[in-house]
């Protein structure tokens, strides 16, 4: 048989495409079976993920996971398994939505997802409804609420509730570090800021079960009454603040406080009320009320709204200004302050990652992801039955402080010969701008107070 | 602390509080008056007009003046286009009225949807955030400017309601509305000038009030709350009696606040409509609760 020319041309190039294909192809599926199918390990976050609390708390537990997973994830066996965030929002931040969401979302999680660790909670009184949960699916989840009952639930009955675990520091224990900062500040400005002595303190929580254990029936057998008396001050007023106050406005709150020649006002909130609260403490007109002497009262305490200072959500702007002068505690490297090696190293990633301060929750959040991974590690085991023992042996230097847990799963908290876990005070500035103002570490130090004048003081050291 | 130091706060509040409540209320007795339906979707107009100023005056930055009245107007037709809808399906009292209740969740969550459910979202005041001092009381420019409009606007709509011949065509039809319909009544007109004018009072009302607030997906319970509690305390329906009722809630609420020592303000609304349904049932002024 012959073949013209043109015949011979177009059969080989025929034969040398189908060649080239197949040679291409089977070098593909070659490479295909090569490449192992990546692993994960699920973490199922159940976050208020409605508020920047709950999205600043995702973006510190994303960041730690983007490092691990950057650094070749996990060996389990011989198998490589990367991390991954499965988050449900549970609009917990809002006082008013009810716990239902965080069931329903740790349900989700747990039998839908199929996550293999929990890590998330905020609100107290959602995490307590979410921890029987965890336990009934033997699943390990480290929370963040405030509630000691967190710690008194694994207590009361360790083989069926030792999967819970509270990786944030408890409403007791943050009292401790809490109730001197008053008393530090002010002598401070007893002694070198102002010059006048203040006593007269009014002290609002918000209603949620964390600020409980500080406020209880309010009056003279709240908890923190005792204490605040002990140390000098004169406690005129403690008590919850309501959540939709008469007329839409806290003036007439205020106007009590006036009356009680109230001096300075200590709040313990975390949710979505205190910009108004505090919108209405700046426009109060506190010289209307003979009794002050017109003094505008000294606003600190735990405001978690008031640590938000970024482009997702400014407090300052929310207040219109008003917090101007706010004093607000915390946890964590919120701004850059060397609590341990890795605290201003995370506070710089965070913020080139995402524009604005991490908050309290978030050193703890992002220490969680670390110190669960180590453990998983260690446990060379994705069970949390196996995971539990080495979780337990924790002990982790993460940016928020030294994570160790107590024997009921609680952070162990040590003060000397500093604070393991130190608390922060920062103040809003008329700048519009945040300022580290004092931590536990140093306590009777404070840097760039401004005073109700508007002037700055650099530094200040309290003498006892 | 003095007679004069609780007694003076109280008066003030107790006054600028109630003008405030009778202002969100007065359009949901009005409804109820010619319809004989509560409008369970109310505090989500309230909701709806906040929203919108936002969209217009803070996202797109529109004037606000332009941007108030571009939401009252989104505000009416959405309210209208959510009874009418309903109308268009069911007669029953009873399912429309919840149908409004769902109505009212489903614009939260297409709000907490388009807006992110962020808290946080402050809309723009017509008044300074600054306050002055009267008698040893604190007032916020913006409580007693709202205050004061609310008055204004509760004696224009008492006007209306009892000087205008379609304010007697609206009091005839809340009386009867049948025979109003014999008598050459269009009922169905005056329905939906009422409803359109008790949509326009509760933007007036989120206009006021938002501003000090923040806006969010679930704000629309509390003046929801509060013009229930007003409705079932001045007897359903009793336009003239809602006035009363709104300030006996707010005084109930601001001296509990000042003697009693425990925080109960969140819900003294709903003690005393309790309070009421117990020993007046029929309200203050005397509209049968029917079973």
């Amino acid at each position: 048989m012959s073949y013209s020319k043109n015949t011979k041309i177009v059969i080989t190039v025929v034969i040398v495409v189908i060649l080239v294909a197949a040679i291409t192809l089977g070098a593909y599926y070659m490479q295909q079976s090569q490449t192992p199918t990546k692993k994960y390990i699920l973490i199922g976050m159940p976050l208020p993920l409605n508020s920047p609390i709950g999205v600043n708390m995702l973006d510190s537990a994303q960041l730690a996971v983007n490092q691990i997973n950057g650094n070749g994830g996990v060996t389990i066996n011989g198998t490589h398994y990367y991390l991954k965030i499965i988050s449900y929002d549970t609009e917990e931040a809002d006082p008013s939505i009810p716990v239902s969401n965080g069931i329903s979302a740790m349900t989700a999680l747990i039998t839908q997802d199929k996550v293999n660790f929990l890590i998330g909670g905020y609100r107290s009184d959602v995490v307590d409804a979410e921890l029987p949960i965890a336990a009934q699916y033997h699943t390990i989840y480290i929370t963040f609420g405030a509630d000691p009952e967190i710690s008194t639930f694994v207590a009361e009955n360790y083989t069926a509730h030792k999967y819970i675990f509270n990786g944030f520091v408890n409403a007791t224990n943050q009292g401790i570090q809490y109730g001197a900062l008053p008393v530090y500040m002010l002598l401070a400005y007893k002694e070198g800021l102002l010059k006048q002595n203040i006593t007269n303190f009014a002290i609002l929580g918000e209603q949620a079960a964390w600020t409980k254990v500080d406020i209880g029936n309010g009056g003279t057998s709240s908890p923190l009454y005792k204490p605040f008396e002990e140390v000098g001050f004169n406690v005129t007023y403690i008590n919850y603040f309501p959540l939709s106050p008469p007329g839409g406005s806290y003036d007439s709150l205020f106007s009590q406080l006036a009356d009680l020649n109230t001096q300075a006002i200590y709040i313990l909130a975390a949710g979505t009320e205190t910009p108004l609260l505090v919108s209405n403490w700046d426009s109060f007109n506190w010289s209307a009320d003979k009794a002050t002497g017109g003094m505008k009262p000294i606003l600190m305490g735990a405001d978690v709204m008031a640590e938000m200072e970024g482009k997702t959500y400014d407090y300052f702007n929310a207040t219109n200004g008003g917090c101007n002068g706010e004093f607000t505690f915390g946890w964590g490297p919120m701004l850059p302050i060397n609590i341990t090696n890795s605290s201003i190293p995370f506070y710089n990633e965070f913020y080139s990652n995402y524009s604005f301060n991490p908050i309290f929750e978030d050193g703890f959040v992002y220490s969680a992801i670390y110190y669960l991974t180590q453990a998983i590690e260690k446990a060379q085991n994705l069970s949390s039955n196996a995971v539990i023992p080495y979780l337990e042996q924790t002990n982790y230097s993460g940016p928020a402080g030294l994570i160790k847990f107590s024997s009921s799963h609680g952070l162990i908290i040590n003060l000397k010969p500093v604070p393991s876990v130190p608390a922060v005070a920062m103040q809003w500035h008329k700048d519009g701008k945040l300022y580290l103002v004092w931590s536990s570490l140093n306590p009777l130090t404070f840097t760039n107070i401004q005073l109700p004048n508007g002037t700055v003081v650099p530094k200040i050291t309290v003498i006892l | 602390m003095n007679f004069f130091s609780l007694f003076f706060p109280i008066i003030i509040y107790g006054l600028l509080f109630g003008l405030n409540y009778a202002l969100i209320s007065i359009g949901f007795t009005l409804v109820f008056g010619v319809s004989k339906i509560l409008n369970l979707s109310y505090g989500a107009l309230y909701m709806t007009t906040a929203y919108m100023i936002y969209f217009f005056a803070v996202m797109n930055n529109l004037p606000l003046i332009i941007s108030i009245l571009i939401s009252i107007v989104i505000t009416i037709l959405i309210g209208l286009a959510i009874f009418y809808t309903i109308l268009k399906f069911t007669v029953n009292p009873m399912i429309f009225m919840v149908t409004m209740l769902l109505f009212a969740l489903l614009l939260q969550y297409i709000y907490s949807y388009l807006f992110g459910g962020q808290v946080g979202l402050i809309i723009p005041s017509l008044f300074p955030n600054v306050s002055i001092g009267l008698f040893g009381v604190s007032i916020n420019l913006s409580l007693l400017a709202s205050s004061l409009i609310s008055l204004l606007l509760i004696f224009l709509v008492s006007f209306w309601i009892y000087k205008t011949s379609i304010g007697r065509r609206i009091r005839a039809t809340a009386e009867d509305p049948e025979v109003s319909e014999l008598l050459g009544i269009n009922t169905k007109q005056i329905i939906i000038i009422v409803l359109s004018i008790s949509i326009l009072l509760v933007s007036i009302a989120s206009i006021l009030l938002v501003p000090t607030q923040e806006v969010t997906p679930t704000m629309w319970v509390d003046p929801f709350v509060i013009a229930f509690a007003v409705s079932i305390i001045g007897g359903l329906g009793k336009f003239e009696w809602a006035i009363p009722a709104a300030f006996i809630v707010s005084f109930a609420e601001v001296i509990s606040q000042y003697l009693i020592p425990y925080n109960v303000s969140d819900i003294v609304a709903f003690i005393i409509v309790i309070l009421f349904i117990v020993v007046f049932p029929n309200g203050l002024g005397g509209a049968r609760i029917e079973s």
